[in-house]
């Protein structure tokens, strides 16, 4: 038998899979910040204390997008730019990606970091990198859809002694030192 | 749940920040708390009442005794910041805040394991509490004990921290108080041995902290008791097992009483896990000594214990195994209960981000591990049997293939390059077989092209300044040619950065080789026998830099680290370029070397005429490097093959892109051959070159998929001649041999319009090679 959808109100914590999903940047405050953290802390394994959240969300609010099913938060995406004091290259970091598992294979996913990355793309963002385990199939499909390839592979890099893959989309040409020869343009 | 002031005030609290500045900041804050905060001095403060643990690192002096109580005050002066507004310190923002752990939560605060239930026992507490025994052991607890302290090594050496590992095992605190002789005895040359693997990989210096954590925590390793009378020790309680073992055997014709056989099987048991340690030792031992003699010693040992190994995987059962108690992780195995062995011993020194625990390997895979391990070493040791530069060389990249653990790829650093006091001239610092490095490359550069000028008799020994160039040239390629050995030692993984930094310093190697060829033609040009001298200690050089090149993009592949979208470029490089340079380079050598080596009969054939027709035999058909050259020649078609097929695969739509919209291909190429920059010979070729050579409207017209795969079916066949040509092919060639023949096929299927219709990309499978797959549609 169907549920009868007319004239009843979905609770709250129960999203509507029919609703069309809004993206935003972080700008509600602590709310939002709650519903950041229990959207990724029931994805990831990795556990972040709320200093983590704060420090990337309070740092970088504009490069945090939340994916809006109604009133609910679907999916999120938390990043970082800044300069590295070595390569002095502006360097845009994705720190985490969750959507809910109810949401999944709808391209939430693939919107989010679309939409981080061209918000570093605006601010000059000379490339973006991320690690994941090698045998993340589906993040590894997601970011090398969209440019990221595999730049080195970081061996027992997590807790459980499983391999890592730093992935990278380069946004521009590599700056040439003095010590380069000449390259055609 | 804590309000998040809450939370923030606990850490601040519990870190060591300047706790009067930020009394002074809650101050200004609380202006209007009437009772004002009592200037609290830093002795007075303290965690509570729980007095420090043994094995924690002791608390502040001056952090006392009492608690002042601010709650009240604190949480009326907090209504004065405003929602998600933080307090936080100069030098203490968010970036230090992220490293707080959430106490209490399990997942984060390590420490709470050590509140769950049992308390945790130190060697002294344990024996004050009657759990660990020190003498009266049965042989069934003894074998356990034992077995668990190799679990505990192995999980070490797979490169874990000392903190959850070995020293998890009380025994091993205080192992001079163990009353057992045999106990005592296995544990004291147990610390040596870690002492020992200690010295091995931090002398060779090829691990990362993903391979190895040599910290000890401030353990001691038994350094006061000589080497000798640890090794005495242990062979004593061998001598007397030996003795129970022959005087409790079976007789022939005689019933084997019950009692007498377990007595015999326990001693067998408790005999081999003594003599393994002990000879394990004694091999790791003789090889840092590093000469012929102790080599074959090692050897002996190492042969022993792979057969004593076997015995101990047949006698693991007759370990005892504590009950398990039911709320036991099974991934813990049963170090939690067992006796001697305490897994949180030492949780407290570790920061509280450590993983909560290290899982252990179980007693019988510790054993398969041995058994590898001491296979490893024995073929690491074989190093010493290469006897040029070259040699060893490839012999430690076919050992690296293998992905050996970081103690094998340590002695085989260690045997070859040296124990390396630092002087330069103490007898660590010579290379196996006793040459210095400078000498050994002198002779690798003359085997390898024979450059005039270093050939006996040669004319420019006469040349003080000409000799002396020479001589510099070779101090200068040591370290060059060091660290390129030990890139070879390190992680497959860590191995792609070393390269970048070493094409570097071979750029400039390869500077110094032509300026000294130059000076050296000018020189010979002049003497009593005119002859050139151009590109020889440059060619030698820049076959190195070539290899490394080869060596960077080929490990590309193992890693996985290549896209299928970016295959084509990258073999498009190795098969119009790298592999091109390579077969020039060994070419020209090929060509020069029977040329060099026939001059020096003949010289030395003026003064013996007989030898002069002999000459004239040899001069013909010698080829030095024809099977090297073949093979090249036939991986330069295989990435030829790969290329075409890539293109191909791309026309017809096979090959799954990337998005447009961040997607750059110029960029990836730029960043991807990026090493190569420093190189000026070759010189680096551009994404503008790439898109040129490779346009389409090169190629004959019209082209389609069907035209390129038919082109790499042509390089397929053409590696697979080359190969066939191969007398005596390698394991490689064999494998590689095998790989061209199916994807010639492949292509040929595809040319014929196979899977025309079918968009799915195809796969590529590394089983038989890990760098050249087989393309399966």
């Amino acid at each position: 038998a169907t549920r009868k959808k007319e004239g009843r109100e979905m609770p709250k914590d129960e999203p509507d899979e029919k609703k069309k999903i809004q993206y935003h940047t972080y700008n509600k405050g602590e709310e939002e910040l709650e519903m950041i953290k229990e959207m990724i802390q029931k994805d990831l394994s990795e556990p972040y204390s709320i200093f983590t959240y704060r420090y990337f969300i309070s740092g970088w609010p504009d490069l945090c997008y939340l994916a809006m099913c109604g009133e609910n938060c679907v999916g999120t995406i938390v990043c970082r730019l800044e300069r590295n004091s070595h390569t002095k290259l502006l360097c845009g970091y994705i720190a985490m990606l969750a959507v809910d598992k109810r949401f999944r294979k709808r391209g939430i996913g693939t919107r989010l970091v679309k939409l981080a990355v061209m918000r570093m793309i605006s601010q000059k963002a000379d490339e973006i990198v991320l690690e994941t385990e090698i045998d993340n199939l589906g993040a590894l499909n997601l970011y090398e859809n969209l440019g990221f390839v595999r730049e080195l592979r970081l061996t027992r890099y997590y807790m459980a002694g499983t391999d890592a893959f730093r992935l990278k989309l380069w946004l521009k040409p590599p700056i040439p030192d003095s010590s380069d020869s000449l390259l055609d343009q | 749940p804590i309000s998040r002031f809450t939370e923030t005030f606990i850490y601040l609290v519990l870190c060591e920040i300047n706790f009067r500045k930020w009394v002074a900041d809650m101050e200004a804050v609380a202006e209007d708390a009437e009772d004002g905060v009592r200037e609290i001095d830093e002795s007075e403060t303290s965690i509570g009442n729980v007095p420090p643990s043994d094995n924690s690192l002791a608390l502040r002096p001056e952090y006392g005794c009492n608690w002042v109580e601010i709650t009240a005050e604190f949480f009326e002066a907090s209504k004065e910041l405003d929602l998600g507004e933080l307090l936080h310190d100069e030098l203490f923002g968010l970036f230090e805040a992220m490293s707080a752990i959430e106490m209490m939560d399990p997942k984060m605060d390590a420490g709470m394991m050590c509140n769950r239930g049992n308390k945790v026992l130190t060697f002294d507490k344990a024996i004050k509490a009657g759990v660990l025994k020190l003498n009266n052991f049965s042989m069934e607890e003894l074998v356990g004990i034992m077995d668990c302290i190799l679990g505990c090594l192995v999980t070490w050496l797979e490169g874990h921290s000392a903190a959850q590992t070995i020293l998890t095992c009380l025994y091993l605190h205080k192992p001079l108080s163990i009353e057992d002789r045999a106990l005592r005895a296995f544990c004291v040359l147990t610390l040596k041995l870690v002492a020992l693997i200690n010295n091995i990989v931090n002398i060779a210096g090829v691990y990362e902290e993903e391979d190895f954590q040599p910290g000890l925590y401030g353990y001691g390793v038994c350094a006061e008791v000589p080497e000798a009378r640890a090794a005495a020790a242990v062979r004593e309680v061998e001598e007397e097992l030996q003795r129970v073992v022959k005087s409790t055997r079976g007789r022939q014709g005689e019933a084997w009483e019950p009692l007498m056989q377990k007595q015999h099987e326990d001693a067998v048991a408790l005999f081999s896990r003594v003599r393994f340690l002990r000879l394990l030792y004694a091999a790791l031992s003789a090889i840092m000594r590093r000469d012929q003699v102790s080599m074959q010693e090692a050897e002996r040992c190492l042969a022993s214990c792979t057969e004593l190994v076997c015995i101990m995987q047949n006698t693991v059962g007759r370990g005892l195994r504590p009950k398990a108690h039911k709320d036991d992780d099974p991934n813990r195995g049963d170090y939690g209960h067992m006796m001697g062995f305490e897994p949180l011993v030492n949780q407290r020194l570790l920061p509280p981000t450590f993983p909560r625990y290290t899982r252990l390997r179980t007693r019988r895979e510790a054993l398969q591990y041995l058994d590898e391990l001491v296979t490893r070493i024995r073929q690491c040791g074989k190093i010493t049997h290469t006897h040029t530069f070259k040699q060893a060389t490839e012999f430690l990249e076919r050992f690296g293939e293998l992905e050996p653990c970081v103690l094998s790829r340590s002695i085989a650093q260690v045997l070859y390059l040296g124990a390396g006091n630092g002087s330069g001239t103490g007898p660590d610092d010579k290379l196996w077989g006793g040459q210095s490095m400078a000498d050994t490359l002198r002779s690798a550069a003359k085997q390898f092209i024979c450059p005039p000028a270093l050939m006996p008799k040669a004319a420019v020994l006469n040349n003080p300044q000409a000799k002396q160039y020479v001589d510099n040239f070779f101090m200068q390629c040591v370290r060059p040619f060091e660290q390129l050995m030990q890139m070879h030692g390190h992680n497959r993984a860590r191995q792609r950065d070393k390269v970048t930094d070493l094409l570097r310093e071979f750029a400039s190697l390869q500077d110094e080789a032509d300026e000294v060829d130059a000076f050296l033609h000018n020189v010979l040009l002049k003497s009593e026998q005119p002859r050139p001298h151009l590109a020889y200690l440059g060619t030698w050089v820049l076959h190195h830099t070539l290899r490394l090149m080869l060596h960077y993009l080929l490990t590309g592949f193992s890693l996985q680290l290549y896209a299928p979208h970016e295959y084509h470029y990258i073999y498009w490089y190795l098969y119009e370029f790298v592999f091109v340079w390579l077969v020039s380079a060994l070419t020209r050598a090929d060509a020069l070397l029977p040329d060099q080596e026939n001059m020096e009969q003949q010289q030395r054939a003026k003064s013996s005429r007989s030898t002069r027709h002999k000459n004239r035999k040899q001069r013909k058909t010698h080829r030095p490097y024809g099977k090297e050259i073949a093979f090249y020649q036939a991986q330069q078609h295989l990435c030829g093959g790969f290329y075409k097929a890539m293109v191909g695969l791309r026309e017809a739509g096979k090959v799954r892109l990337p998005q447009q919209e961040f997607d750059d291909e110029k960029v990836r190429y730029h960043h991807r051959f990026l090493p190569f920059n420093v190189v000026v010979t070759p010189p680096p070729v551009s994404y503008h070159t790439f898109i040129t050579m490779t346009d389409l409207s090169n190629f004959p017209q019209p082209v389609s998929p069907s035209a390129l795969y038919h082109d790499a079916r042509n390089h397929f066949f053409k590696a697979k001649t080359l190969l066939e040509g191969i007398t005596n092919p390698n394991s490689e060639m064999q494998a590689i041999l095998k790989i061209v023949k199916t994807n010639f096929v492949v292509m040929k299927l595809l040319e014929g319009g196979h899977k025309n219709e079918d968009p799915s990309p195809p796969k590529f499978d590394y089983t038989y090679h890990s760098c050249f797959p087989v393309i399966r549609v």
